[in-house]
């Protein structure tokens, strides 16, 4: 416990001398360090990597749970986008490409590792039995925000095919519309509609399954 | 137990999730180091592409021999059919001599 106060005290020390050697440098734009990039200079592709990592590791985490798979997504990622680098055209901002390129990868991830998938609901934790015990009695005390609920909506992720995952994500929790998905996957707009009715009838089948071996 | 009801909590709870976008420590220094040397790039696997090569010959041979297989088949009953003729007429020439010397 000691030695891991030590590390973490450490880290914040070279985190702040760090922000405090730092002389300020004026914020480039996207484009400039762009440029640059494919000009030669590969040091100015680290201001657009700690620029938009953040948006990277969130979108990554909605679709790998271990911490070491979602680092290597985004590593892919970048690395991707710096070999395409010179396919963008700057006629859409690059966060839209990155995250094209984002989704992508991820769902090249969720298809590699679909054999991982879980296949059943048997092992429960005590919150989310409890969680659907209530719901089972009276749906209205379940509550939407409670921990279990979220635990439980990422076991039930992870049962879905991957094209079924990738399009209940974007469309249902990300609020997406059926063009920007089209977009983001590079499908086209019959295709993403075709998946997302089977997605919903995949994900109503896990449910019912559910509650099936709940409950029967 | 109502499964839409249960589909749409689990949704909304999905939704009210707050987004994880935290990034480990000096993960910008760790792509920046894979960029400077990727893996595979700078040293190029040559056994790999020997072996991929060398299955890539395996493959053609075996349809070349295969073709020639197929092709030849009609020509071999052919050659045996003639060897049974001239094994036959070797024979009968032989007996044929002894009884006139006879």
């Amino acid at each position: 416990m000691d030695a891991a106060r030590h590390v973490q005290e450490f880290a914040a020390e070279t985190m702040a001398a760090d922000a405090t050697s730092k002389p300020e440098i004026p914020e480039t734009g996207d484009a400039e360090l762009i440029a640059a990039v494919l000009q030669g200079d590969v040091a100015s592709f680290e201001p657009l990597v700690s620029k938009y990592s953040p948006r990277l590791f969130g979108t990554a985490r909605r679709y790998a749970r271990r911490e070491s798979e979602v680092e290597d997504i985004v590593q892919e990622i970048w690395s991707k986008a710096f070999q395409r680098l010179s396919s963008f055209r700057g006629e859409a901002p690059f966060e839209h490409w990155l995250m094209r390129l984002a989704v992508r990868t991820c769902y090249d991830f969720l298809r590699e590792h679909q054999r991982n998938r879980e296949n059943t609901f048997t092992d429960l934790t005590e919150p989310e039995d409890n969680w659907l015990e209530r719901f089972a009695t009276a749906p209205e005390s379940a509550s939407e925000s409670a921990d279990a609920a979220r635990l439980l909506v990422g076991r039930l992720l992870e049962m879905l095919s991957p094209p079924a995952r990738l399009i209940i994500t974007l469309l249902e929790i990300e609020d997406r519309t059926v063009k920007e998905i089209a977009a983001l996957t590079g499908w086209s707009v019959p295709l993403v509609k075709v998946r997302a009715f089977r997605a919903r009838a995949e994900m109503r089948k896990c449910l019912q399954r559910i509650a099936r071996d709940k409950y029967l | 137990m109502n499964v839409p009801e249960l589909n749409r909590k689990l949704v909304e709870a999905a939704r009210r999730a707050p987004l994880d976008d935290r990034v480990p420590y000096a993960f910008e220094k760790r792509v920046m180091a894979h960029l400077a040397h990727p893996a595979g790039v700078s040293r190029p696997d040559v056994w790999a592409a020997f072996i991929r090569q060398l299955w890539y010959g395996a493959a053609a041979c075996a349809v070349v021999a295969f073709l020639l297989n197929v092709w030849s088949i009609p020509q071999v009953q052919d050659e045996d059919h003639a060897f049974s003729n001239g094994v036959e007429d070797c024979l009968m020439d032989a007996v044929d001599d002894a009884g006139n010397i006879l």
